[in-house]
């Protein structure tokens, strides 16, 4: 068989899967993300970021470090030398040129000395990047299952999660079996104004759970996932269940035609 | 956030690579301010934004996830967007954010395996043979790695030369070379072999 077949081919098949234009979501959810999204940099106070700043800041902590050792080990210096308390004048550590340098005060204060503030950044809402979902366990309950989730900051900076996200349950196939969109009362990624903000540090969990009820469709494909739309464009991410965690059991039973719902509690810590 | 920004190396790259780079983005005008700023951003996104769903999709094999993945990729460009002094490589610049956002998302996703589509009825019909050929290389699109399949979208599809893949990959030339060699063994190993399924039929 020819190459060129074979290359026309494949840029046929790839051209056939390649969506043909941009869906009208995502086109103005790009666009809005400039008036969004703070440029990094301009957050606050960029002094800090800049390099010459950074080296001033290392060189005065440097001389503070100096300072305080010069104070502390100075006398001890001096007692070891002669094996005993000196009688005489102990060297002032004022008398150092790098104490000398460091400040025209010559009675360095003995406690630490203190710090400006660090100007820190204002932390943004957590992305789907930004975090992991896990499944700890299902549990079953009269005609629905509830899963335990755990949601864990894996980027290296603070972020926030505020609000309730989308849901679906996917099986393994990317398959949604049920969708909070159009099933349940947590409906479509939303912010109340009551809503609380959880903070997560780097590392940082958050957990909620999931409840799932009447699902009536195929057999879905083993194991049994949660996808977490995050409000305000926050993107989706997927809880897999974690090590040992049997999903066998996390498909609800058919109750009747109703459809099937999905819906999770608060956040909580 | 350096690796998936990777200014300086793109940079590197686009200077060994002049001549033979396709033309990219207009240069803006190097207004500073907000609003120039602002809208300098809206003008190269757009103008990239379907070229950088189509690959998300491609490479995810998931048009939901690839709008995500594509949505995270323009809040980073965003938020870094004053680190890209030469606007003129913000295409390669974006694709590269793009590409490494999916990358973050299959980690994520555990590189689980991917929809596979169900082998279809070999029919034979007019064209039904080469239809079958088609589908087999798509299911075999499927089975690649993401690194792979990505070398063959932007090789086969957006026609990329291999230079232009490796600053979008951030790999090595040789690298690029390697992962479309295999992945394309790959592909035509299904395709011959479909083929030679639908001439048993015949």
């Amino acid at each position: 068989m020819s190459d060129e077949r074979f290359d026309q081919d494949l840029r046929a098949v790839l051209l056939e899967d390649a969506p043909g234009e941009v869906p009208d979501d995502l086109r103005r959810r790009v666009a809005a993300v400039p008036a969004t999204y703070p440029i990094a940099g301009r957050l606050s106070g960029p002094s800090w970021r800049h390099p010459a700043a950074l080296w001033i800041g290392a060189a005065a902590a440097l001389i503070v470090v100096v300072v305080a050792a010069s104070w502390w080990f100075g006398p001890v210096a001096q007692q070891g030398v002669g094996g005993a308390p000196s009688s005489s004048p102990s060297v002032a550590p004022t008398s150092s040129p790098a104490v000398a340098l460091a400040s025209p005060s010559t009675t360095p204060a003995p406690s630490s000395p203190s710090r400006s503030p660090a100007p820190s950044a204002p932390v943004v809402a957590c992305r789907a990047a930004d975090v992991e979902g896990r499944i700890l366990a299902w549990q079953g309950a009269a005609g629905s299952r509830i899963a335990d989730v755990e949601v864990t900051n894996t980027s290296a900076a603070p972020c926030f999660v505020r609000g309730t996200p989308g849901l679906q349950l996917v099986d393994a196939r990317g398959r949604v079996l049920i969708d909070s969109a159009t099933a349940g009362p947590s409906g479509e990624p939303h912010v109340a104004p009551a809503d609380r903000q959880f903070e997560l540090t780097p590392g940082g969990h958050l957990r909620t759970q999931v409840q799932a009820s009447n699902y009536c469709g195929a057999a879905p494909s083993p194991p049994i996932d949660i996808a977490f739309s995050l409000p305000s464009g926050g993107g989706r991410f997927v809880a897999v269940p974690g090590t040992g965690v049997s999903t066998n059991e996390a498909v609800p039973p058919c109750l009747g035609s109703s459809g099937g719902q999905i819906s999770m509690n608060g956040w909580g810590k | 956030m350096v690796d998936v920004i990777g200014v300086r190396s793109l940079r590197r790259q686009a200077a060994g690579h002049a001549q033979t780079a396709r033309p990219m983005a207009r240069p803006e005008a190097s207004g500073d301010g907000p609003a120039a700023r602002r809208l300098a951003f809206e003008r190269l996104t757009d103008q990239r934004l379907l070229r950088a769903y189509r690959l998300a999709t491609l490479v995810l094999r998931d048009s939901s996830e690839a709008q995500d993945a594509v949505h995270d990729a323009a809040v980073l460009a965003w938020t870094r967007f004053d680190a890209l002094r030469d606007r003129s490589l913000f295409d390669a610049w974006f694709d590269r954010i793009v590409i490494n956002t999916c990358r973050q998302r299959l980690r994520q996703r555990r590189v689980r395996p991917l929809v596979e589509a169900a082998a279809p009825e070999i029919a034979l019909a007019d064209g039904a043979a080469r239809r079958a050929e088609r589908e087999a290389l798509r299911r075999a699109l499927d089975r690649l790695t993401p690194e792979h399949r990505t070398v063959v979208v932007l090789r086969h599809l957006e026609g990329y030369s291999t230079a232009e893949i490796a600053a979008r990959t951030e790999e090595r030339e040789g690298t690029v070379k390697s992962r479309l060699h295999y992945a394309l063994r790959e592909l035509r190993a299904a395709y011959d072999a479909a083929e030679r399924g639908t001439e048993r039929h015949q």
